[in-house]
């Protein structure tokens, strides 16, 4: 809503520098988004009288003017056809920039002297006519400067308005919270309506068949109406209104909407043969062209004006095409109804369009300010378009919306704002908002119906904190609530692995859960994805079911940026279809890739492998005290063989391995990636929440080593088991510390050098016992693996 | 004599020649006739300082100031090259050089809108709030009719939703999660709630179609407008600095009543006006309110005998001006050299 501050001056005084103004109202709820200053740069343009035309001697389209600017005549050549003696226009004086940049000096057009400039709406930035230069009224003073002239100066203020105001959709309801906020009263003008005899009723008759979808229909008939182009002054008020004036008729309902917020609609009479206004719904599949020349097809959500034959309106959104005011029109069927805002916002989200008028009826227009407006552009039209307005109006309004009552606790204002406000000055407050309250121990509130969103007392403490201000609410610190808070589990355990991650040198990533289907197919998710109805676009229209396709972007996106050192991890959310019921769920996505080791100045570069990453993984279940089993696995986007199942004391929780070729190239990627995604949430609930400490060992330990050659296809895992079973209570800890195949070794073998920590719990052992266990631990590796022993 | 720019000119070369000679210096030895050079009974600066006297008064203070600090620049290089050097005489002879880079692994961080999300659950936390969450999926319920938006009501225009069923969408705001607490428990509550948001609105530098929220709430039997003041200028007040004030304005939010929007004085202009805050002086951070009596009465709490607040802020918001970083779009694209600077 655009809202002028002239126009608001018409409906209440105020004296307040403008920058004031937009602060009071902002705080107040109506958020003024910018100020526009109308009618500057115009201080050397003046109203002027041509006196004489000549025809420019060397120049059939010029003409020389003689102009009276008050104090002198000035002879100024103009090139406009519309030019002519005695008409009042407006002269951009020597020395005047206009708006546009253009400068004016004297100048010789064709070797004809000139000096100044008589200028059209366009030049002056004041309106879109360009065709000719800007005719006056006659009434004008000579001399006068432009902007004073026609009240050119103004403010306009963009209010970004909540939708639960339609009453300041107007200027009228802006106006009364000016009053309030600046202890002002609204200013009430009177409506010079001459009917002729004629009776309006003898001309048309409204018959309402969905009185839930339209509970009122008023209609005026007006002849003898004159098409023609609107008073400058009513221009001026449309423009500064964001709007484009049309002609008379039409500009008359737009400034009356804009003036009191209710939307009218003017029909061509001629269209209504059968004299008869019927408002239905529209059938499923009727088609209607719409007056921006669109055809419709309509369902049964939308609301029809309709001639009783044939629809001529779209009620509350949109006029017809064939109905519209042309320049031949004679009779004018003036429109004021008031239509449902949940029957006005569902057929217009159906049609996909939003109007000023859908706007206002979708938030509420006010059923009981039906008349005023009618009554209000049929008097404009009387004035401007020289119309007869018939008498009566023919108001079809089955059953009156009345006003709500509502009770409001003085008590109760202060205890939710914790304020000390007495009842005089509540009720004072009402009243400035046109809030009338009756004192019965508490206060009875009538609340107008323009007023739709005040139903409840909790809406009128509102009231009163907005017009007392909220600066002038206290400001309290106290404590308060339970003083035992319960810690979010998930959340502690969550900012232990973030530490983690970050401190084994990974970023943290978080990236859009929005993702493309297509590239998820290709990633072989099992899992049927979340699809969005209304997507943004195809290639942001599912939630994704696994970490892998952002951060593998991520991973692409920082490689094409020459980043060749990737650690990147995200604990975000992930989603899938339970059949029908959606889940969603925290995952750990982890992304390595490139050297093992910032570069240094004395160790060799390596390239990460698979067991970085198990590091790092089997690091993290350590650090959350997790036990970490890995199990050959089969995921789609890992290399078979270098993918492998992480499982905690026998529960899966998600794969690590080498991303596969066929995933690489997706991406473009060309070094290797390995990737582990874990289920976050199955960990955080393995996670102890307690520790039990078990005493510090009282005798010393006692090392061994040993080194076996076996089998090449025998795994380390089921050597350090059988380790761990023979030691029994006596083994400590075992710590591989080689991995040899070469000389010495031979073909299809390799060989595993352990460290053994050998302790006992009751006794320092000797080196006999020592010796006994390590050879009973040797002799069952060699007899269970057909180990033998490496010297 | 010589003129007081002389003198100065004179006092910059000394200072280039003393310390390219003090880092030039070898062995002990040869660092001590750099120090006799120049800070001996008959060094430069020495005799610098004595030609002090022929100056006037007036210029006298101002030189003698740059002369001693000339000494003391020279005499704290001299001190740590003499420092270097012994310690590669402690290594028997072989010179010990300490800086060269130490060995050590790679270095990650926490994503910003992370670090910022935990220092505001931090400030909340400190404050007396508990922590819950809610799913990003949410049913229309939980989303908007529980939180007094009704059906084909313009309030559910103020949130672009992305729908997945007619009852089935992601959450626009992390308010549902309020309905879900007070589900759940009886009064006093008083909770944070952070999490992930979805809005169905074009992808540009302000806006993207994904962000966070900490949504945050208290009810109990006398919680007060000014409660919801006091919590909200201690709050910012702990995040950004004392000196900022807040503008609290009314606004509309259908599960708030009275509704605010809260602005900051701009935290980079100090309230004078500049691009960042479109020359207002103010910065819009978070929207709050007392919770409306519709939603006490959809999870069966007294309007009567409870009342509340809640308000919600934006994280990406609070990131954007406590980094100053211009494109919102930034936080999703986990660029490293972005990541590497928080």
């Amino acid at each position: 809503m655009k809202a002028s501050v002239r126009w608001l001056k018409e409906f209440v005084d105020f004296d307040l520098p403008v920058e004031e103004l937009a602060r009071r109202i902002t705080d107040a709820g109506l958020e003024v988004e910018t100020i526009t200053a109308l009618g500057q740069g115009l201080d050397k343009v003046v109203v002027g009288e041509v006196r004489k035309v000549s025809k420019h001697p060397r120049a059939d389209k010029l003409s020389v003017c003689d102009v009276g600017v008050g104090s002198e005549n000035l002879q100024i050549v103009c090139g406009a056809p519309n030019v002519e003696a005695k008409a009042k226009v407006p002269v951009a004086l020597i020395g005047a920039e206009l708006p546009g940049g253009i400068q004016i000096t004297k100048s010789s057009l064709r070797g004809v002297d000139s000096f100044g400039m008589i200028c059209s709406e366009k030049e002056l930035e004041i309106g879109e006519d360009e065709a000719g230069i800007m005719i006056l009224d006659s009434d004008l003073k000579v001399g006068e400067p432009i902007s004073s002239a026609l009240e050119l100066e103004d403010y306009v203020l963009d209010l970004d308005l909540t939708p639960n105001r339609p009453d300041c959709l107007s200027v009228l309801g802006v106006a009364r919270e000016v009053a309030a906020l600046c202890g002002s009263q609204l200013k009430r003008s009177e409506i010079n309506l001459r009917e002729v005899a004629e009776v309006a009723q003898d001309r048309v008759q409204v018959e309402i068949a969905d009185p839930a979808g339209c509970p009122r229909y008023a209609a005026r008939v007006i002849e003898g109406i004159v098409i023609k182009e609107s008073p400058f002054w009513l221009k001026r008020k449309l423009y500064a209104a964001g709007m484009r004036p049309i002609n008379n008729v039409v500009d008359i309902t737009n400034l009356v909407m804009l003036e009191l917020g209710h939307p009218l609609h003017a029909f061509d009479y001629r269209l209504f043969q059968t004299k008869k206004v019927v408002v239905r719904r529209a059938q499923e599949g009727e088609k209607f062209v719409t007056l921006d020349d669109v055809e419709r097809t309509l369902n049964k959500e939308v609301l029809l004006i309709t001639d009783g034959t044939k629809p001529v309106a779209i009620g509350g959104i949109m006029g017809g095409l064939e109905s519209e005011v042309s320049p031949d029109t004679r009779t004018v069927l003036l429109e004021s109804a008031y239509f449902d805002p949940r029957v006005i916002r569902r057929g217009r989200m159906f049609l996909g369009i939003s109007t000023e008028s859908s706007q206002r009826f979708e938030r509420g227009a006010d059923p009981n300010g039906v008349i005023k407006a009618l009554d209000r552009a049929a008097a404009l039209m009387q004035d401007l378009a020289e119309g007869e307005v018939l008498k009566g109006v023919v108001d079809n309004y089955p059953a009156p919306i009345h006003p709500v009552k509502v009770v409001l606790r003085p008590k109760r204002v202060n205890q939710i704002l914790s304020t000390n406000l007495a009842a005089e000055r509540i009720k004072n407050i009402l009243a400035s908002l046109d809030l009338p309250a009756r004192e019965n121990g508490d206060l009875e509130v009538e609340v107008p119906s323009f007023r739709p969103d005040l139903t409840r007392e909790m809406d009128l403490i509102e009231e009163i904190a907005r017009i007392h201000g909220y600066d002038n609410i206290e400001t309290t610190l106290r404590a308060g609530g339970g003083l035992v808070t319960e810690v979010h589990w998930e959340d502690q355990v969550s900012r232990r692995v973030k530490e983690f991650m970050v401190g084994r040198g990974f970023f943290e990533a978080i990236t859009n859960n929005l993702v493309d289907p297509e590239m998820l197919e290709k990633l072989n998710e099992e899992v049927g994805p979340i699809h969005i109805r209304n997507p943004l676009s195809q290639d942001l229209s599912v939630l994704s079911s696994t970490l892998a396709h952002n951060l593998l972007l991520v991973v692409a996106r920082n490689k094409n940026r020459l980043e060749k050192d990737l650690r990147i991890f995200e604990l975000g959310k992930v989603f899938w279809l339970e059949g029908d019921r959606p889940e969603e769920r925290l995952h750990l996505g982890l992304a390595l890739s490139g050297t093992r080791e910032p570069r240094h100045w004395e160790s060799e570069e390596a390239e990460i492998d698979l067991f970085d990453l198990k590091g790092t993984v089997a690091g993290l279940f350590e650090a959350l005290s997790l036990p970490f089993e890995l199990n050959p696995g089969d995921k789609g986007i890992l290399e078979s063989g270098r993918c492998f199942q992480v499982q905690t004391a026998g529960e899966p929780i998600g794969f690590i391995g080498e991303l596969s070729q066929r995933v690489m190239d997706i991406f473009g990627v060309k070094e290797k990636v390995f990737w582990a995604e874990l289920d976050f949430e199955k960990m955080a609930a393995r996670v102890p929440k307690t520790r039990r400490f078990s005493s510090l060992p009282k005798f010393p330990p006692a090392d061994r080593d040993v080194a076996v050659v076996v089998d090449e296809s025998l795994l380390s895992k089921a050597i350090e088991d059988k380790i761990k079973e023979v030691g029994g209570d006596l083994l400590e800890s075992i710590v591989l510390f080689d991995v040899y195949r070469g000389r010495q070794v031979p073909a299809g073998k390799k060989s595993l050098a352990y460290s053994i920590c050998y302790r006992s719990q009751e006794k320092t052992l000797t080196d006999g016992e020592v010796d006994e266990i390590h050879r009973k631990v040797i002799s069952e590796l060699e007899r269970t693996f057909g180990a033998t022993l490496r010297s | 004599m010589t003129s007081a720019t002389e003198f100065k000119k004179s006092v910059e070369q000394i200072r280039k020649e003393a310390l390219q000679e003090i880092k030039g210096a070898n062995e002990l030895g040869s660092l001590d006739q750099v120090r006799i050079k120049y800070l001996g009974r008959k060094g430069s600066i020495t005799s610098l300082l004595k030609g002090l006297k022929d100056f006037s008064e007036k210029e006298r203070p101002v030189l003698g100031q740059l002369s001693n600090q000339l000494k003391g620049n020279l005499e704290l290089a001299l001190s740590t090259r003499m420092k270097e050097l012994e310690v590669a005489v402690g290594q028997e002879g072989e010179f010990f050089d300490y800086t060269l880079p130490g060995r050590g692994g790679w270095q990650g961080k926490h994503h910003p809108i992370t670090q910022v999300n935990d220092r505001v659950t931090e400030i909340f936390y400190g404050m007396g709030f508990e922590i819950a969450r809610g799913p990003d999926v949410e049913t229309d319920y939980y989303n908007f009719s529980a939180l007094n938006f009704p059906p084909d009501h313009p309030a559910r225009d103020m949130q672009d939703t992305f729908y997945i069923k007619d009852d089935l969408l992601l959450r626009t705001h992390t308010s549902p999660v309020q309905v879900r607490v007070f589900e759940k428990r009886k009064p006093p509550v008083k909770i944070i709630a952070p999490g992930r948001c979805y809005r169905n609105e074009a992808i540009n530098a302000r806006s993207f179609c994904t962000f966070h929220q900490v949504e945050g709430f208290y009810v109990d039997t006398d919680v007060t407008f000014a409660d919801l003041k006091g919590v909200l200028s201690a709050f910012v007040w702990e995040l950004f600095g004392k000196d900022v004030s807040l503008r609290f304005r009314a606004s509309f939010f259908p599960f708030t009543e009275p509704s605010a929007e809260v602005d900051i004085s701009c935290v980079i202009c100090g309230g004078k006006g500049c691009g960042v805050c479109k020359q207002k002086g103010w910065l819009e951070i978070l929207g709050a309110g007392m919770i409306d009596p519709e939603v006490f009465k959809a999870v069966g709490y007294d309007p009567e005998v409870y009342s509340g607040y809640a308000f919600g802020l934006g994280i990406e918001r609070i990131a954007m001006l406590k980094y100053r970083i211009d494109d919102i779009r930034l936080f999703f694209e986990n660029d490293l050299r972005f990541l590497r600077q928080f």
